[in-house]
C-alpha cells in the first residue's frame, strides 16, 4: 500500500508544483497574489476538454492550444487587472481584489460557454490511460507523463530565470523596479512575459488534471487556488525549486494524514503544515527575504 | 424625485408611498368586503400562485432534468382539468445554499406564493427551510431524502422517501445476494445527506451483524480519491458502501476500479439510483446495488401510465425523482382544492389553510405506489432493491 500512496503523492505533488510555479514567480517578483491563477487553470482544463470531447482533437494538440490560449489569458489579465493599478502606489490589496474580479468573470464566462455541470471525457479520448504494475502498486502512463512534463517545465522555467536575458530582467525587477527601469529593463514587457509564462503553466496543469481525474468544471479552480498559496508559502515565495519542494511536501502531508490519521483531516493537514512553516521559518523552506532564486 | 430615503419633511418618500398604499388598500378592502358581507358568501380561488426552486445549474443539477420533467408533466395535466389553475414560478438556486435562501425570501415576500416546491438537496433545506417555517409558508420537498428535514417544522412536507427507511433493505440484499462480509464505508463528511445515509448504513450493517473494517471520508468537490481508496484496498474488503452525491460517486467508483479494486461490490444510496450517475460511472458501476423508493417497471396502473406518458413526451426514462415530483404536484393540487381557500383570505391565511390541508393527507395512491404519511409528515413506501446491469437499473434478484 505504501508504494501506491507514494505514487499518489508524487502525482498530486506534480500538479501542485506546476500550478504553484507560475504563482510563485508572480508573487515573488511582483508581490502580487494572483487570485485569477485558478481560473486560468480551469480554462486550461475546460478548453482542452472541449477540444478533445466535442471536436475530437487529440490530447497533444488540445494541450498546445490550451497553452497558447492560457498564455493569452495571462496577457489579458495583466492588461486589465494589474497594469492599470501599477502607476499608483496603492499597496497589495487593490491588485488582489482586481484579480479576484477577473477570476469571477472568467468563471462566469466558463459557466455560460461550457455549462455549470462537471463534464467528463469520452473513454477513448484519455491518452496514456494504461496502467502499469509497479510491485503491488499501479501507476498510469498519464501520471508518468505528467510528472516528467512538470519536471521539464519547471526546469525550463528555472533555466529561463537563471540564464536568459528575460530572466535577468525578471531578477532585476525583483530587486528594484525603479532602478531596473533606469538600467534599461523594459518593465512592462518583462511583466507581461511573466504573466504569459505563469498562465501557460497553469493551463498545462489544468489540462492534465482534467484528463487525469476525468472531470472538469468551472469551479475546479477554487480548491487548487488555496492549496497553491499554501504551496508557495511553504516552499518560499519566488523560489521555483521551492514550488516543487512545497508541492511535493503538501501532497505528502495530505496523503500521510489519510494513511496514518484519518481522511477527515486531509485538507486541514495542509494548513497545519502551512501555519507550522510560518511559525518556524516565515520565508519558507527555500525562500530568502527578497530574492528570486533560480 | 428625492434621491435619499428621507425628505425635508422628515418622512421618507418610501414610507409616504407605504402610507398611501396602506390607505388605498384599506379603502379597496372596504369596497370589496362590504358587498361580500352583504351577500354572505366567499368565492373560492380559481388560481394559485406557487413557487418552485431547484438546482438547475451547479453540481446538483445532475438530478434536475428528470425533476423538471416530472414537474412540467404534472402541471400540464392538473391545469388541463380546469378547476384550479396552478401558476408555478420556477427558479434556479445554482446548487447554492445562499441562493436558495434568497429565492425563498423573494417568493415569500415579493411574489406572495402560497407554497414552495424544492430545493434539491438536504443541506439547502436546512439553510432555507427555517425561513419558510418562520414565515409560515408550506414547503413541499420532492427530492430530499436526508433525515431530519421535516423536524424543521410543521410547514415542511415531502414526498421524497428518507434513505434510512429503505437502506436496511439494501443491506439485507447485500448480505443475501452478494454475501457481503468484509465491508468498508466511505462517505462525504460535509454533506448532510451523505452523512445521514452513512449513519443509516452504519446501523443497518450493525443490525445485520456485518463487520465494518474501516471508514474513510471525502469532501464535496474532491476529485482525487486515490489516497482514501488505496487505504481501503489494503483492508481487502469485498464490499464498499458509498454514501455520497452523484459527482463524488462517479469519481470514487471509477477510481476504485482503476486502482485495481476489480472484485469489490459497490452498494450505495439515492445517488446510485440516478440514471445520470449510472451513465457517467459507466462500467465501474456494473453490479452496484441500491434501494429505491420507486422503480421503472413497478406494475401498478398509475405507474405504468406515468412511464408511458413520460417516455412519449421526453423520449427517455423517468427516475424516482421525477416520480416523487409528479406525485407531489398532484398531492398539492388535492390539498389546494380541499383547503377551501377563498378570495377573501389573506396570503397568510391561505398559506395556513394549505398547510393544514396538506397535513390532513395521510395516504395517497400515486406513481410511487401507496404512500403513507406519518405524524412527522414523512412518506413511507414499499420500494425495491435495484442493481446496475449493462448501464441500466434492474430489479436485483
Amino acid at each position: 500500500m505504501l508504494s501506491q500512496q507514494i505514487i499518489n503523492a508524487l502525482s498530486q505533488g506534480a500538479f501542485y508544483a506546476l500550478f504553484a510555479a507560475g504563482l510563485t514567480l508572480i508573487f515573488g517578483v511582483l508581490d502580487i497574489l494572483n487570485m485569477a491563477h485558478g481560473a486560468v487553470f480551469m480554462w486550461g482544463a475546460l478548453l482542452s476538454w472541449y477540444l478533445m470531447s466535442v471536436l475530437g482533437v487529440n490530447f497533444g494538440f488540445a494541450l498546445l492550444i490550451s497553452i497558447i490560449f492560457c498564455g493569452l489569458l495571462g496577457l489579458m489579465l495583466e492588461y486589465t487587472a494589474f497594469r492599470p493599478l501599477r502607476g499608483r502606489s496603492t499597496g497589495h490589496l487593490p491588485p488582489l481584489v482586481s484579480s479576484l474580479a477577473v477570476s469571477i468573470v472568467l468563471v462566469h464566462v466558463a459557466e455560460k460557454i461550457f455549462g455549470t455541470r462537471v463534464v467528463r471525457y469520452p473513454d477513448n479520448a484519455v491518452p496514456f490511460a494504461q496502467y502499469v504494475d509497479v510491485g503491488d502498486a499501479q501507476i498510469s502512463l498519464l501520471q508518468v507523463v505528467l510528472m516528467v512534463t512538470a519536471l521539464m517545465l519547471m526546469g525550463a522555467l528555472w533555466y529561463l530565470v537563471a540564464r536568459t536575458k528575460l530572466g535577468r530582467s525578471i531578477r532585476a525587477l525583483q530587486e528594484n523596479p525603479k532602478v531596473a527601469r533606469l538600467m534599461g529593463v523594459d518593465v512592462d514587457r518583462t511583466i507581461a512575459w511573466m504573466f504569459v509564462i505563469a498562465s501557460a503553466m497553469a493551463g498545462v496543469a489544468g489540462a492534465f488534471l482534467g484528463v487525469a481525474y476525468n472531470s472538469a468544471s468551472p469551479y475546479m479552480g477554487h480548491w487548487v487556488d488555496l492549496k497553491g498559496f499554501a504551496v508557495i508559502i511553504l516552499g518560499g515565495m519566488g523560489s521555483i525549486p521551492g514550488a516543487l519542494l512545497g508541492g511535493l511536501l503538501i501532497a505528502f502531508a495530505e496523503i500521510a494524514t489519510v494513511v496514518y490519521l484519518s481522511s477527515d483531516y486531509r485538507d486541514a493537514a495542509v494548513f497545519v503544515v502551512l501555519v507550522g512553516m510560518l511559525l518556524l521559518k516565515p520565508s519558507g523552506l527555500l525562500g530568502s527575504s527578497r530574492e528570486v532564486r533560480a | 424625485m428625492f434621491r435619499s430615503n428621507t425628505s425635508v419633511l422628515g418622512i421618507g418618500h418610501k414610507s409616504m408611498g407605504h402610507m398611501a398604499g396602506a390607505v388605498l388598500s384599506v379603502c379597496l378592502a372596504g369596497a370589496i368586503t362590504l358587498p361580500a358581507a352583504a351577500q354572505g358568501t366567499s368565492e373560492s380561488i380559481t388560481s394559485a400562485k406557487l413557487g418552485a426552486v431547484y438546482a438547475l445549474s451547479g453540481p446538483f443539477a445532475i438530478y434536475s432534468t428528470t425533476v423538471k420533467n416530472g414537474l412540467d408533466m404534472a402541471l400540464t395535466e392538473v391545469n388541463a382539468k380546469g378547476d384550479l389553475k396552478i401558476d408555478l414560478q420556477l427558479e434556479d438556486d445554482r446548487s447554492s445554499k445562499d441562493d436558495t435562501i434568497n429565492v425563498y425570501q423573494k417568493f415569500i415576500q415579493r411574489d406572495n406564493v402560497l407554497m414552495i416546491f424544492g430545493p434539491m438537496i438536504g443541506g439547502q433545506v436546512f439553510a432555507a427551510g427555517p425561513v419558510a417555517q418562520r414565515a409560515k409558508v408550506p414547503v413541499m420537498l420532492t427530492t430530499v431524502a436526508t433525515p431530519g428535514v421535516t423536524a424543521i417544522g410543521d410547514y415542511i412536507f415531502r414526498t421524497s422517501v428518507e434513505s434510512s427507511t429503505i437502506i436496511p433493505a439494501t443491506v439485507k440484499a447485500a448480505k443475501e445476494q452478494l454475501r457481503s462480509a468484509r465491508v468498508v464505508q466511505i462517505y462525504t463528511n460535509d454533506d448532510q445527506f451523505s452523512v445521514g445515509e452513512f449513519k443509516a448504513y452504519e446501523s443497518a450493517l450493525k443490525a445485520n451483524g456485518i463487520q465494518v473494517l474501516g471508514v474513510e471520508t471525502v469532501r464535496t468537490g474532491d476529485v482525487d480519491f486515490s489516497a482514501q481508496l488505496t487505504k481501503i484496498k489494503s483492508l481487502n474488503p469485498d464490499t464498499l458502501v458509498v454514501s455520497a452525491q452523484g459527482q463524488e460517486v462517479v469519481g470514487i467508483l471509477t477510481q476504485a476500479r482503476k486502482l485495481g479494486m476489480d472484485k469489490v461490490n459497490f452498494i450505495g444510496g439515492n445517488a446510485f439510483n440516478a440514471a445520470g450517475v449510472a451513465k457517467e460511472a459507466g462500467a465501474a458501476m456494473e453490479g452496484a446495488l441500491s434501494a429505491t423508493p420507486w422503480f421503472l417497471s413497478m406494475t401498478h396502473p398509475k405507474n405504468v401510465e406515468f412511464v408511458r406518458k413520460y417516455r412519449e413526451l421526453y423520449k427517455s426514462d423517468p427516475d424516482w425523482l421525477a416520480a416523487q415530483t409528479y406525485d407531489a404536484v398532484y398531492i398539492v393540487k388535492q390539498a389546494l382544492l380541499s383547503a377551501r381557500i377563498t378570495k377573501k383570505d389573506s396570503v397568510a391565511q391561505a398559506r395556513t389553510k394549505l398547510r393544514d390541508s396538506l397535513a390532513a393527507i395521510k395516504s395517497y395512491d400515486g406513481v410511487l405506489g401507496k404512500i403513507e404519511f406519518d405524524d412527522k409528515r414523512d412518506p413511507h413506501v414499499a420500494g425495491a432493491v435495484i442493481m446496475v446491469q449493462g448501464g441500466k437499473h434492474v430489479i436485483a434478484k
